[in-house]
């Protein structure tokens, strides 16, 4: 997956850098629909999420008479936006320490507590109802930030490892661990619920 | 290797195994592991019907109107402000 890679090639870095507005409102039509999605997905609030998107494009705008290009602008546009998400869920939260969350210290030492329930034949419709997406919702805000963002990037807005560990400036190979343990969290709150559903369901 | 070896590592590998990422060697003694384990069976559908679930929800939903004007306001960008 190369979406990012080769979408700002639409645009002219030199106007950009020398802050023309059109080509710059081209650059916000473009992506303001994927900063604020992300954004949502990250602080889960709509006030805050608009913050967000005001601010990343702020920094651009500023930023860009200095941006050199080594990474591509869509990168550069997403880890401005995924540090302000990120320093919002800061705020709140003083003490959360984003990267050394020893959250799954017990299961890497092999204590897996799995869910092995198979859930998996129940009906499309049942698995997908506002009350299941909401909880689907809940869960994903249940994740450390770190683990959320990598999640939100990787597998809701499908960017590349390589792309997410760009857009958070980490290695791939910490992305490919957060992304394991955010998965392995998300099924293992899903299999709970569906669990439930499909006892209740059973006894009906 | 042993049942409970290659389950604890079926863990470790199902995330690159459900990206398609996983090496060949690999991924052969994987799906062998997969059709005589229940168990790891389960937890590699149920992943990956967790991300199908979490693939259908988020439909990409778009920016309000609002907010979008309001933004286009802040960066004193009104007069593009109809270009799509």
């Amino acid at each position: 997956m190369t979406q990012l890679a080769d979408s700002s090639n639409e645009f002219s870095l030199e106007a950009l850098r020398s802050g023309n507005k059109a080509e710059f409102a081209r650059l916000v039509n473009r992506y303001s629909n994927q900063v604020y999605r992300i954004a949502m997905k990250i602080v889960a609030d709509a006030s805050d999420a608009e913050d967000v998107l005001q601010e990343t494009f702020i920094k651009a705008y500023k930023g860009l008479p200095g941006f050199e290009g080594r990474s591509s602008l869509a990168t550069w546009l997403f880890r401005i936006a995924t540090n302000e998400a990120l320093m919002v869920v800061r705020k709140r939260k003083p003490d959360f320490v984003l990267v050394d969350e020893p959250d799954y210290s017990e299961e890497e030492e092999g204590n897996y507590q799995l869910q092995l329930t198979d859930w998996c034949c129940m009906p499309e419709a049942e698995l997908l109802t506002d009350e299941t997406r909401s909880y689907l919702e809940q869960a994903m805000q249940n994740l450390t930030p770190a683990l959320r963002v990598v999640f939100v990037l990787r597998d809701i807005e499908g960017f590349s490892i390589k792309e997410t560990a760009d857009a958070l400036d980490v290695s791939e190979q910490v992305v490919k661990t957060r992304l394991l343990r955010a998965r392995l969290r998300l099924r293992e709150d899903l299999s709970q619920y569906y669990g439930i559903k499909m006892a209740e369901r059973s006894a009906k | 290797m042993n049942d409970k070896k290659c389950c604890h590592e079926l863990l470790n590998s199902i995330s690159d195994y459900l990206d398609g990422t996983l090496e060949e060697q690999h991924c052969r003694e994987l799906e062998k592991h997969l059709k005589e384990c229940e168990n790891c069976n389960t937890v590699t559908n149920t992943m990956r019907k967790t991300l199908d679930l979490y693939h259908q929800i988020s439909k990409k939903e778009c920016l309000p109107d609002d907010v979008r004007n309001r933004l286009f306001e802040c960066l004193q960008l009104d007069e593009f402000i109809e270009l799509e």
